[in-house]
């Protein structure tokens, strides 16, 4: 009520305080002085003083309690010590300071995420799938040249046993990252696909996994959102790449792996010639590292012939790019929650 | 506040030691020596005994928690940190309860009456009577005030902190605690000039 009046206390309030800091013993030398003249001058105040001496001994008299029962902890009371609450208000208090850092990093990633789609010569990532859409559609057509070649292929992949075992490991992973990262509605659109795919009773006899695989050109398609694309655009590098499954389940598989191969291209008959010479680890490790790794180390692929992905529109010029963008992504990302987080701290 | 001896000062040194690396038995020690001072610096905030009690037992538990960070070169002793702790949760609770209507005054007389610690011996009965009666007046009075200025008022005059020692339990600047603490006196002696009459003639205010 003072506050909202205006700043100036009221003189009652003025005069308690200067009385009960004298009291406390709590005033300067010189305003000590001061009330003490004025206190031998004026009889109304020298009244007060001695109500409110006489306040502050009825409270300090008044009796102690003593405590109602004991204390004492037991382990289950304490168990696993927390630790002090320091971590807590040192959030609270990097609050604004990791809100500015969430709208630097997000501002740069939307930056770098422009330049990207705008500009064609730097990243340019909507078109880096189409060739593989295109292939597919053309696939079905193709079938029966690509299963005679599969034969020639299995024979090459006979004698490397251990390369095609710990495959079979790194096979599943780009499936998984696929399934992830799209949602129901896509995944229902994407598993009713080979069917869609029309006239190829090839399709029916697809493997789940085979299903999940086409799924991120079915996402590409869509363009939906920047991380999705991202990734996405990765996913069928992954699977295009990875060395064949073991001998076994080649026959149905390898055939609806074959849709998405445009055999017409004779990079394609290249491919499936040399991805067992890939080594089985470089499909683990890129979906792995979410991209955070998407470049192999050069020197990696100076052995064997560049993926197909490289050469389908991937110039190497924008791996690094892409690289950035999936990095900063990520880092808002984390930014997002780490000050969500402390806001949260600070309101308590 | 008595002195410590400088035995008894080592004493809880070594067991404040032996608590920080996770002796539960020498915390307990301490717990003992200084539950009813916690509890009463509770009491008088929070007006009740099951709320002062709550408030302990969590102050404990907190202290426990915490001790690794007590140091020694700490501005005052174990007892103010301890003190601080208990006045914290004490404040704490009292701000969460600022929403909701405060006890009424009935369940502090009822509390008052269960409570036998108040009893003191050497007197009379009629003195016992009037020290009850303007006890239980003085804290209705107490319990009246606003949350701030009443947990600033017990830790002056109940418990005798500093205001030093205030502003760092309340998380106030020393100019806050100051005036506080004289809006809390005086409106508590206003209070106790209202009651007037009811008064037993000697704790009159003249």
């Amino acid at each position: 009520m003072l506050r909202l009046l205006g700043w100036r206390k009221s003189e009652q309030q003025r005069r308690d305080e200067l009385l009960s800091a004298y009291l406390d013993g709590e005033l300067s030398e010189r305003e000590r002085e001061q009330l003490e003249t004025r206190l031998s001058e004026d009889p109304a105040l020298r009244a007060e003083l001695r109500a409110l001496h006489q306040t502050m001994s009825l409270v300090r008299e008044l009796p102690r309690v003593s405590a109602a029962r004991n204390f004492i902890l037991t382990e289950s009371m304490v168990e696993g010590r927390e630790p002090a609450p320091a971590p807590q208000p040192r959030l609270a208090w990097a609050a604004p300071i990791l809100t500015a850092a969430t709208a630097v990093v997000s501002l740069l990633f939307a930056v770098v995420l422009a330049g990207d789609l705008l500009l064609p010569g730097v990243g340019g990532f909507a078109s880096a799938p189409e060739p593989m859409l295109q292939s597919e559609e053309r696939a079905p057509m193709e079938v029966e040249t690509v299963v005679t070649r599969e034969v020639e292929r299995e024979s090459a992949v006979g004698p490397v046993p251990s390369a095609t075992a710990s495959s079979k490991d790194t096979w599943e992973e780009p499936e998984m990252a696929a399934e992830d990262e799209l949602s129901p509605a896509e995944a229902t659109r994407a598993a009713e696909a080979p069917a869609g795919m029309g006239g190829a009773p090839e399709a029916e006899d697809t493997t789940p996994g085979e299903e999940a695989r086409e799924e991120p050109e079915a996402a590409v398609e869509e363009e939906l959102s920047p991380a999705e694309a991202t990734r996405a655009a990765q996913a069928p590098a992954g699977a295009g790449a990875t060395p064949s499954p073991p001998a076994e389940d080649a026959g149905p598989t390898e055939e609806v792996r074959s849709l998405a191969a445009p055999t017409t291209s004779p990079t394609v008959t290249e491919r499936f010639v040399l991805t067992p010479t890939i080594p089985p680890e470089e499909p683990r490790v890129s979906e792995e590292e979410l991209g955070l790794l998407v470049q192999p180390a050069p020197d990696e692929f100076e052995a064997t012939p560049p993926p197909v992905w490289e050469r389908e529109g991937l110039s190497e010029a924008r791996v690094p790019w892409r690289a950035l963008e999936v990095a900063l992504g990520l880092a808002a990302l984390v930014l997002t929650f780490g000050t969500i987080r402390a806001w949260r701290a600070r309101r308590g | 506040m008595a002195q410590m001896t400088l035995r008894e000062e080592i004493d809880e040194q070594s067991l404040i030691a032996s608590a920080q690396r996770g002796n539960l038995d020498a915390f307990n020690e301490l717990v003992l020596a200084y539950q009813d001072q916690v509890y009463n610096l509770a009491y008088r905030i929070m007006g009740d005994p099951a709320s002062a009690s709550d408030a302990t037992q969590e102050a404990f538990i907190s202290a426990y928690q915490n001790i690794e960070g007590f140091r020694g070169e700490y501005p005052s002793s174990f007892k103010s940190w301890l003190m601080r702790i208990v006045s914290n949760a004490c404040y704490d609770e009292l701000r969460r309860r600022k929403r909701q209507p405060a006890t009424s005054i009935e369940d502090f007389e009822i509390d008052e009456e269960a409570n036998p610690a108040l009893v003191s011996e050497a007197e009379g009965p009629e003195e016992v009577a009037e020290r009850e009666a303007m006890a239980r007046m003085l804290e209705t009075g107490i319990q009246e005030l606003p949350p701030d200025q009443r947990v600033t008022l017990v830790m002056a005059d109940v418990e005798g902190f500093s205001y030093q020692e205030i502003a760092e339990a309340t998380d106030a600047p020393l100019g806050t605690v100051k005036s506080r603490l004289a809006r809390a006196r005086g409106k508590l002696r206003d209070y106790l000039r209202d009651q007037g009459e009811l008064l037993p003639a000697q704790y009159r205010l003249k």
